[in-house]
This record gives structure tokens, sequence and C-alpha cells, in this order.
């Protein structure tokens, strides 16, 4: 492989894809003039667009393909690929984990890995009234997860094996039992999208609707979004190999009789994987696209920075729709609003240990 | 070809359209999987108080310690005590009479329930100079003398809060328990289901014994370990064929230890003449591989921020001034090492050239045992793990496996000074010389990830050797 004198991170990670893919099809890339083939890949520009150009050249023998930019997502006039930006700000940050936060009217619940506070705004700032706890007998899994469900006056608390209902007024106060009840992903009008936790885990075995139930034992997942889309409707699940976009052909085959089609299987299964999002993903509802967003964590081992991106599906293909929103730490948690017009995105900040909430909301403003 | 190229290619472009900066992003911790480690080291016991016999077998207890038992503190990367299966302590003005609160709801791998009463028999046996006794749901520990160190002894493995079943067996209340033994060849951990800092991610850990470091290379490239052991000499050949490799802080000091009972080691000037003419420099660029760094002093640079204060350059020409002046023995001074201990053998071969070029006749001794008393040599290359992030538990380790007695046993310093001023005095009269200050390597498979910030695994170069597996996950296969 011959480098160019200078590369930007684009070319370096197209660069580092391209030898761990080829590596794990046993072709070792050489910079020294001992390889038995050359791979040149170039990316070309033409009328038609872009498109990226491999030649393998082994002796006398050579192979060429051509894939078109366009085929994989096109950039037209009517859906630009950057149109809104995302705009994250601070809401409350603790030594110990936050696992979801809500706020209420002039007040903001947060649960945390002892229990559900109570904060009022006093002078600006955020003050922490009361709190109330939550334990399980069999103490949390590691990266222990929950969900706050809000309404204007009461609220529910979902953790490992234990559900918690509670009152703000008169009293703030929580009750909590053990309980393996779904936890609430997603309450759109267009879907309500819920889910089993499995106790001492930190993933879901069951995706429910409010009309139809989609399990399979095997098939665990961490997140998952439903879209609207533009000519049809997708789910998407963050596995443990990736985030997969399943259409309602691809995911009725997780229904616990005929168990998950092979990926490869292309006649039964039309679901795809996508290797570069990582765990968790959310739908927001915005009027700058309106069938629909996926919210996607990313980010590679670096526990310094994770960034949150959005993107739509067109042609069932995902399109970057703003630039990476990055922060300063190991996303944890990422769950949508009441009304997924916003997301709570929690953040594992390195250099304290501490837990920063933020509300991350769509702007349509480019 | 062309078919693997093409979904390659898909890859790449959907990769430059998406923009995202990283081509593989970071998973949530994934549950499951079994973890196979290689060790060359054979461990024959897993008895707390039984002490392997080599140092490589020492190591590897030490770190596999932590997956079974727990002590009622720990000691973090910055060297400050925090809880562990206490939660609170408190003690009265003189230090001579503690309190301790034990963490609710922990139980041992048979599901029993940690208690004070069983914490106090645990203790007992390891605390010589103290009482544990319970009062109510809290354990006391009282001492006729000041217990200023108590914290640091309880954080020692020695001090593990360790059960014993009906049939012997022993019990902790570590992340994993041992399910599997075979002494000296294989052992299996499995998950412990009700551990009280959560369930590790992994369902099982392997650990297979005695296997030779090219040999685990091998095992790591074919995909049968995810974690295998890169002694120096190992580490250039693996960075070449691009292995993933973790490396630690220094987490061992090789030193020379006289024996301050033989004749041949009582002259100060030959061992002050011994430690200039080492060229430590080419020992570590050579034999070493660059690993690690050349020493001067006892503990780290990384721990103490004064360890550039102890020189450890070379000076030939005052050394064969000492040399000339100090009284040789007629026969050469034996330096024993740890027979099967390949590097240290090396770096014995190369303190002898040295030492004859100062006149001074080394000869190189493979040994199964010496530390022994009984053991005929002058001197002896010791390899000493640094035990914790505590500069005075370590310094205190060094200070007992070099032999000197220089320290109480109840060794705490109050400032950097103090602690650099210990160190000065036991390295003052050269019975002890520093070499190099090593830190351990490891091969990692592809698919392995952490969520520690510390030990095995863990991103950066501030990272002790420790292995807390608990917090290793095996990433599923893209």
């Amino acid at each position: 492989m011959k480098r160019a004198a200078s590369r930007g991170p684009a070319l370096a990670q197209v660069e580092d894809l391209l030898e761990r893919s080829l590596a794990r099809q046993n072709v070792r890339v050489s910079r020294q003039n001992r390889a038995s083939g050359d791979l040149r890949i170039t990316l070309s520009e033409s009328r038609r667009g872009l498109s990226l150009v491999a030649e393998l050249l082994r002796g006398t023998e050579r192979k060429v393909l051509i894939v078109p930019m366009k085929e994989l997502a096109p950039a037209s006039e009517s859906s630009p690929q950057i149109k809104l930006s995302l705009d994250s700000s601070l809401l409350w940050e603790q030594e110990k984990r936050i696992l979801d936060i809500a706020l209420v009217e002039s007040r903001m619940l947060v649960l945390d890995s002892e229990g559900v506070g109570l904060l009022q705004k006093n002078d600006g700032r955020w003050e922490k009234l009361r709190s109330v706890p939550a334990a399980s007998h069999r103490g949390w899994p590691r990266d222990l997860r929950g969900r706050l469900e809000s309404k204007p006056d009461e609220f529910s608390a979902y953790l490992p094996g234990l559900v918690c209902h509670g009152r703000l007024t008169p009293e703030f106060q929580m009750d909590c039992e053990e309980s393996q009840s779904e936890w609430p992903l997603q309450t759109t009008p267009e879907a309500k999208l819920t889910a089993r936790f499995e106790a001492g885990r930190n993933h879901f075995s069951l995706l429910a609707t409010e009309t139809e139930t989609f399990f399979r034992s095997s098939t665990l997942f961490s997140s998952a979004a439903f879209l609207q889309g533009a000519a049809e409707p997708l789910w998407v699940l963050a596995h443990d190999e990736g985030v997969r976009v399943y259409d309602r052909a691809s995911l009725a085959g997780m229904t616990s009789d005929q168990g998950t089609p092979s990926a490869s299987d292309q006649r039964v299964d039309s679901s795809y994987l996508i290797t570069t999002w990582g765990s968790d993903v959310v739908a927001l509802r915005s009027p700058c696209a309106p069938a629909g967003l996926l919210l996607a964590t990313g980010g590679g081992d670096d526990p310094r920075e994770d960034f949150l991106q959005a993107f739509e599906f067109v042609n069932r293909q995902p399109t970057a729709l703003s630039a990476p929103a990055v922060f300063p730490g190991t996303l944890t948690a990422l769950w949508p609003t009441v009304t997924s017009a916003a997301a709570t995105a929690v953040v594992r900040k390195p250099a304290n240990g501490h837990y920063a909430a933020y509300r991350v909301a769509v702007a349509c403003d480019r | 070809m062309i078919h693997q190229l093409g979904r390659l290619l898909v890859g790449v472009a959907l990769l430059l359209w998406t923009a995202n900066p990283n081509a593989e992003a970071a998973r949530r911790p994934r549950y499951g999987g079994t973890l196979r480690v290689k060790t060359e080291a054979a461990l024959r016991s897993f008895q707390p108080d039984e002490r392997p016999a080599t140092a490589a077998a020492r190591d590897t207890e030490a770190r596999l310690h932590s997956l079974l038992f727990e002590q009622l503190v720990q000691i973090d990367d910055s060297g400050q005590v925090q809880p562990s299966l206490a939660v609170h302590w408190d003690h009265n003005p003189s230090m001579s009479q503690w309190s301790f609160q034990l963490r609710p709801g922990v139980r041992f791998h048979d599901g029993s329930l940690l208690t004070p009463a069983g914490v106090a028999v645990a203790l007992n046996s390891t605390l010589k100079t103290a009482q544990v006794k319970t009062s109510g749901d809290r354990l006391t520990i009282e001492s006729q003398r000041p217990l200023a160190d108590l914290l640091y002894q309880l954080a020692q493995p020695r001090a593990a809060i360790v059960s014993r079943n009906r049939d012997g067996s022993i019990l902790g209340t570590g992340p994993f328990r041992l399910a599997v033994w075979e002494p000296g060849r294989k052992a299996t951990f499995v998950a412990h289901e009700e551990y009280w800092n959560g369930r590790p991610f992994l369902d099982a850990v392997e650990i297979e014994m005695q296997r030779p470091a090219r040999e685990q290379r091998i095992d790591l490239e074919l995909g049968k370990a995810e974690v295998i052991e890169l002694p120096p000499t190992q580490l250039r050949p693996a960075v070449q064929r691009g292995l993933r490799i973790w490396t630690s802080l220094p987490s061992e000091l090789v030193a020379l230890s006289f024996r301050r009972d033989r004749p041949s080691a009582q002259d100060a000037q030959l061992r002050e003449a011994l430690a200039l003419c080492i060229d430590r420099v080419s020992i570590h660029n050579v034999l070493l591989q660059k690993q690690g760094k050349p020493a001067g002093s006892l503990l780290p640079q990384e721990l103490t921020g004064y360890a550039f204060l102890f020189p450890a350059t070379r000076n030939l020409d005052r050394a064969r001034t000492l040399a000339a002046r100090g009284r040789l023995a007629s026969q050469p001074m034996l330096l024993a090492y740890e027979a099967g201990d390949g590097l240290a053998k090396t770096i014995a071969e190369r303190l002898a050239l040295n030492g004859n070029e100062v006149g001074i006749a080394v000869r190189p001794l493979g040994m199964s045992s010496p530390a022994t008393a009984t053991a005929e040599f002058d001197l002896r290359l010791v390899r000493s793990r640094n035990v914790s992030a505590n500069t005075d538990v370590a310094l205190l380790a060094h200070a007992t496996a070099l032999g000197l007695s220089s320290l109480p046993p109840g060794f705490v310093t109050s400032s950097e000074e103090e602690l650099y001023a210990a160190e000065q005095m036991l390295l003052r009269d050269h019975w002890v010389i520093p070499l190099f200050h090593l830190p351990a390597s490891y091969g990692l498979s592809p698919n392995l990830r952490t969520a520690s910030e510390r030990g095995l695994g863990a991103r950066g170069t501030d990272s002790l050797d420790e292995w807390h597996f608990a917090d290793l996950w095996l990433e599923k296969s893209r």
C-alpha cells in the first residue's frame, strides 16, 4: 500500500478499515516492496458523482470494482446531507451513575443507582429537594441501566428486576416491587414500543408494540427505535454485533416460532447490519425530518469522548442529517423524552468519574 | 474476491458517507463468553496460606487472587484506601482500637452470608499482633500498640476474607468462584452470580498454565486465547506481527541483593564497585528490548516522582578504583537466580561480564530456591513485584523481598521526603542494587474489551498490573 504524503482523518479511517478488513480475509497489507499483489483504491469524481474504484493487481491478473457512491446513500437537493444540528445542554452532574432524567414542569427527576431524586430550580440552579430509595435485594448488575417515565404528577422508574411507581404530590414518594414488566422505550403516536429488560444483565430480550410481540431469546438487544419512514416503517435494534435495521417482514421473522433468519439469506431477510454505530439508538420527532430521525451513538475505545449523530433513512439506508455532537466521555445512557422531541444522554466523564446528563434537542437551522 | 471487495467497499463508502469519526463504535459491555488466559508459570496450589515456589507462580497467584478473594479494604491506583467488604471504619485517638462496619448482603461463593463472626475467624489467623472480635454487627480490632498501618495490612492479599467448606475447599466473596482446579495445568473460574458488586460480564475464565511463550503467541494468533503473557523478549516480534498489546505501569523491580552472612559480601567498596560497573543501558536495550527503565531506586518514578534522584549510571573508572581497593575473594562471587527464569539467567550472565570488566569475578548460578538460607550463594537476582500503588506498602514489600530488615513492620510515612529518606537509607550501603523497573505486557485478542479504567486492557499507561476480570467482556465478532 502506498500512502499519500498527507492524509486526513477520513482517509486514515478508510485505510485502517481497509487493512483490518483485508486482514480478516488473510490479505496482509505491506508498505514495503514485498507484497505479492497490489490493491489500489481511488476515490474518483466524475460528472455522475463520486465512485470508489478498487484495483487488485497480482502479476498479470487485474480485477476492478467500481462502487458509485450515489448507490449507497444519494444526496439530493430535496435531502441535503446536513440539514439540522444537535443542541446539547447540561442538565445535571453527580458522582453516582445517572440512569435517566425526566423534566416535569419546573422540576426534575433524576434516576440513579440509589433511587430517584427530586430537584427544583432555585436562582437558575438545580437543587436536590428529596430523594427516595430504590434497591434490589440481589444488587445491581454491571453496566446498570434504568428508565424513567413521567406524567405531570406521577412517575415510574424501571430498574433491572424492579419497577417503582411514585408521586410528586402531596408528598414525594415511591414504592417499588420486584417485577419483570416491560420498559417503555418509545411512546410516540406512531408507535408505542416496550421491551423486557433482563434482570441481572444490561440488555433486552423481548420487543413489543401495542399490537404485536416480537420475541426470540437469542436475539438480545441494547436499545430499539421505531421510525415511520418515508416509504415504509423501520425498526432499528442494537444487537451485540451491531445495529440492525428491519422492515416489517424481517422483524416478523423474529417471532418466537420462526426465529431470526440468517442475515445472508436475502430471500427471507432484508434486514441489514451497521457496525459503525454504538449500542444506543433513539427515534426522535422533528419537523425537519417528517419521516422521523434516529440518534445513534458512536465512538471508539477512547473513554474521553463519544458522539451522537442524527440520521434519516432514505431507501432504507441511513443518511447523516447532522454533524456528530461530541460528548466529553463515554455515553452510558440514551433515552427519548416522553414526547420524543428530545433525548437524554448521560456521559461518564473520565476526568472526575462523574456522570453528566444532557438534554439533546434537534434544531432545524441548517 | 471481487464479491468480498464489493462488500468491503460498501462498508468503506458507508463509512465515508456517514462521516463517523471512528470506524468501529464503542459498544455496551456484553454479558457472556469464556476468557481464555495462558500463562507460562505453573501454580500448584491455590491456598492463601501457601506460598508458590517460583516468582512467576507467585505473580500468577497474585493476579488470580483478586478473582476469588476480597479484603475489608482495597487500595486504589492513587494509593488511597477505599472500601471493599467494609464500608465504614473508625478508630480511637491512639489507633489501637478500630471498628469496622461490614457491607450488607455480601455472599460467599456457596451462597452463605458474610458475617462479622466469619470475618473475625478469617482475620484472627492473619493479624498476629491484634485481636479481632465482633460487637453486634460490627467488627473490632484491638492491639496493645497503635495500628497506624492497619488499613494497609487489611488491604493485602494475605488478609483476604476466606471461608472453608466442610470438605476443606476455600471460598471467597470475589467476582468468580473456582470451578475446576488441575494443579499446575488448568484452572476454571465461573461467574459468582450473587457477587455484591454485580455479576461479572464473563461467564467463565479459563487459565491454562505451563504454556511456553511461543505457543501462547500462536494461541492468540489462532484465536485460541484472549490474553497471553508477553515477556520482554517476545514484545518486539509481537509488535511486528501487529498483535494488540497492553502494557502496565512498572510492575516489578529487578535488583541484586547481597547476603549479609557471607564474608565475600561484607566489603562495602566491592558492593559499590559492582553497582557502578553494571551496564544497565546495554541490558535494557538488548536483553529487555527497551522495555521498562534502568533503575537506581526501589520504587519506580511513576509511583514516587523522585526516582530520578537515585542514579543508575555506569562509572567504570570509579568501579575499577573501588574494586582495586576492595578485598577481593579468591573465589568468584556466586550470583543466584531462579532456575527456569530465562530472563533472569541472561541478565545474570551479563552482570557477570560487567563484573569481570572491573576485576570482580561473578559466577551465575541457577537455583531452584535461591531464597532459602541454606543455599550457597553470595548475592541473588531478585524479581520483586510492586504489590500496591501505596508507596509505603510497596516499599515495605520490596524491602522484605530483598532481605532488607531496616523498615519496621508498621512502616508508614507522612510525606514524600520521609519516603525518600527511607528509601535512601535502604540503599545507602549497597546491600541492594536496583537494576530495572519492568512493566508487565500482555497480548490481547481484538475482541477483548474492558469497562474499567484500571488494570488489564485499560487505555493509557497509568494502570498497575492488575487483572480486573470482572470488568472484562468479549465483543461479539462482526
